[in-house]
């Protein structure tokens, strides 16, 4: 969970990318990574195989602009998309407070979209979470391919409770941004919400 | 499979029979083979070896058991035909000698004669050959054998607590995926609107692509180079909110153009395996042919979080 630091003024925050295999979070991260300021991120963690698949998770740590005179802190993870790393998956959402789920708009991957998207609901259960009460958003990845679903499609698929979401190129570098920085306010505005009722 | 063994198998069947022991008796009359010479063992020997060829050409996935068992019926036949020829030709014989009406009845061309009708007389038993068991495919992952992984999970090994699992954890995102599928499906189910009446086609080279390469015959394939199928909204709508379109054979036979479903090899033909096989169709095909009204949402109901704003947006300094 968000941790907020009164002594140094600091609040931290956890921020997972969630998809299926090869749909675009490590390239995300290493897009944030490669364009952002160097002071203002720390070295890019990654374990992947030799076929660029992401076997443990990656880790991002990155600083955003200061808010109420406090220093945001994300740490960005991305999962595992395979389907057997679900242990993992798991274990990387302990204490999420955001997630990005990210879609490939490939047809031929819109049932590991869904697939995917049920298995998060069913791992944040696993920790007492819900989509109900964790800000999340969807990124729409690979439009440029061109075996692409309409968005409509994606939407009636994935976002029936038409949360914001995103249409990306994360290769390129579109829409990249727009979701972290939809997703950053979601988690701080939710985070701004509970103090001022005092639950945090 | 005992059903796909119809009426007219079994009267086509009969009829070869007959057909055959009244030909090979007529052959054996006109001496036909005088001058050819091949011994009894050369005979037997080619006999086998083409009623083996042709009980693999016909069911490829017989069994060994029923290989064995395919030719020893046909050899039975083959024999009782030959019998029923020198029977035959006996009784026409003002002192019957079936001793020598049955040498003629074995002799090249009779016996060939016999053969062939013995192919004929078994092509429908054919179905009650025993098969292989279906081959399992391997389910190889490259990534736990990857070196990447079993460097990792060495150290995991040592560290204890850097979470990779290989074996043990490829069976609990599988158990998990199902367990997922069934306990979740509710939580995203997407409406059906059934109000929505209308037809999706699909090229039918398409769909022939598709289907068990078995059942597909080069006219079929040549067919359906200029055919479409049609598939009824009723059947697509239900499915296309599980990111999928799935029939099987069974189903897909109904909406194949006559011609085409002519030229396909016949469901009483083919196995009941094959035609529960299930078939997905391309999504790319048949989405697009969707109206708008097909992936109308509910009424927007965001969760709490949504509406939570921050004065200030968050920027992050970029390059």
């Amino acid at each position: 969970m968000a941790s907020i630091n009164y002594a140094v003024k600091e609040i931290s925050c956890k921020i997972v990318y969630y998809g299926p295999g090869m749909c675009g979070k490590t390239t995300n991260l290493q897009y944030i990574h490669q364009h952002t300021l160097d002071d203002k991120r720390g070295n890019m963690v990654s374990l992947a195989t030799p076929g660029e698949r992401t076997l443990f998770f990656d880790f991002l740590p990155l600083e955003a602009s200061q808010i109420h005179g406090f220093k945001t802190k994300f740490q960005l993870y991305t999962v595992p998309g395979q389907v057997m790393y679900n242990s993992t998956r798991k274990l990387v959402l302990r204490g999420v407070d955001g997630v990005i789920f990210v879609c490939d708009s490939q047809y031929e991957k819109m049932r590991e979209n869904l697939e995917s998207f049920r298995n998060l609901q069913d791992n944040l259960a696993s920790h007492g979470y819900s989509l109900e009460t964790t800000p999340y958003v969807i990124q729409y990845n690979k439009r440029d391919l061109r075996n692409i679903a309409s968005v409509d499609y994606m939407q009636y698929l994935i976002n029936l409770r038409q949360t914001p979401y995103f249409e990306a190129v994360a290769l390129q570098g579109d829409g990249v941004f727009d979701t972290l920085n939809a997703i950053c306010s979601l988690v701080l505005g939710q985070m701004s919400q509970k103090q001022q009722a005092g639950a945090v | 499979m005992r059903k796909e063994f119809t009426a007219i198998s079994a009267f086509s069947t009969i009829i070869a029979f007959t057909a055959g022991a009244v030909l090979c008796m007529q052959v054996s009359n006109l001496d036909l083979a005088a001058g050819v010479k091949i011994s009894s063992p050369v005979l037997w020997a080619a006999e086998v070896a083409i009623f083996g060829t042709a009980v693999y050409a016909w069911r490829t996935n017989v069994s060994v058991i029923g290989w064995l068992l395919g030719i020893g019926v046909f050899v039975t036949i083959r024999v009782v035909l030959t019998s029923c020829a020198g029977m035959a030709l006996a009784l026409q014989q003002e002192n019957p000698d079936f001793d020598v009406t049955l040498a003629q009845a074995s002799m090249l061309i009779p016996r060939g004669c016999a053969a062939l009708f013995a192919l004929m007389v078994c092509y429908p038993l054919r179905i009650f050959l025993p098969e292989r068991p279906p081959e399992r495919r391997r389910t190889g992952n490259r990534f736990r054998e990857s070196p990447a992984v079993a460097s990792a999970a060495k150290g995991a090994e040592a560290d204890g607590g850097l979470l990779i699992v290989a074996l043990k954890d490829s069976k609990t995102g599988s158990q998990d995926r199902s367990e997922t599928v069934s306990t979740h499906s509710h939580v995203t189910q997407a409406p059906i609107n059934t109000s929505i009446e209308g037809e999706v086609e699909l090229p039918m080279s398409t769909v022939l692509a598709l289907l068990p390469e078995h059942i597909v015959s080069d006219r079929a394939l040549a067919l359906g180079d200029t055919q479409m199928m049609t598939i009824s909204l009723d059947v697509i709508l239900p499915q296309i909110k599980e990111a999928q379109v799935v029939f099987s054979v069974a189903d897909l036979r109904a909406w194949i153009p006559p011609a085409v479903k002519k030229a396909l090899v016949q469901a009483v033909d083919s196995d009941l395996e094959t035609e529960n096989g299930l078939v997905s169709l391309p999504l790319e095909l048949i989405i697009p042919q969707l109206p708008p009204e097909a992936f109308e949402l509910p009424p927007p109901s965001p969760p709490a979080w949504v509406n939570a704003k921050v004065s200030e947006p968050v920027v992050f300094a970029r390059i």
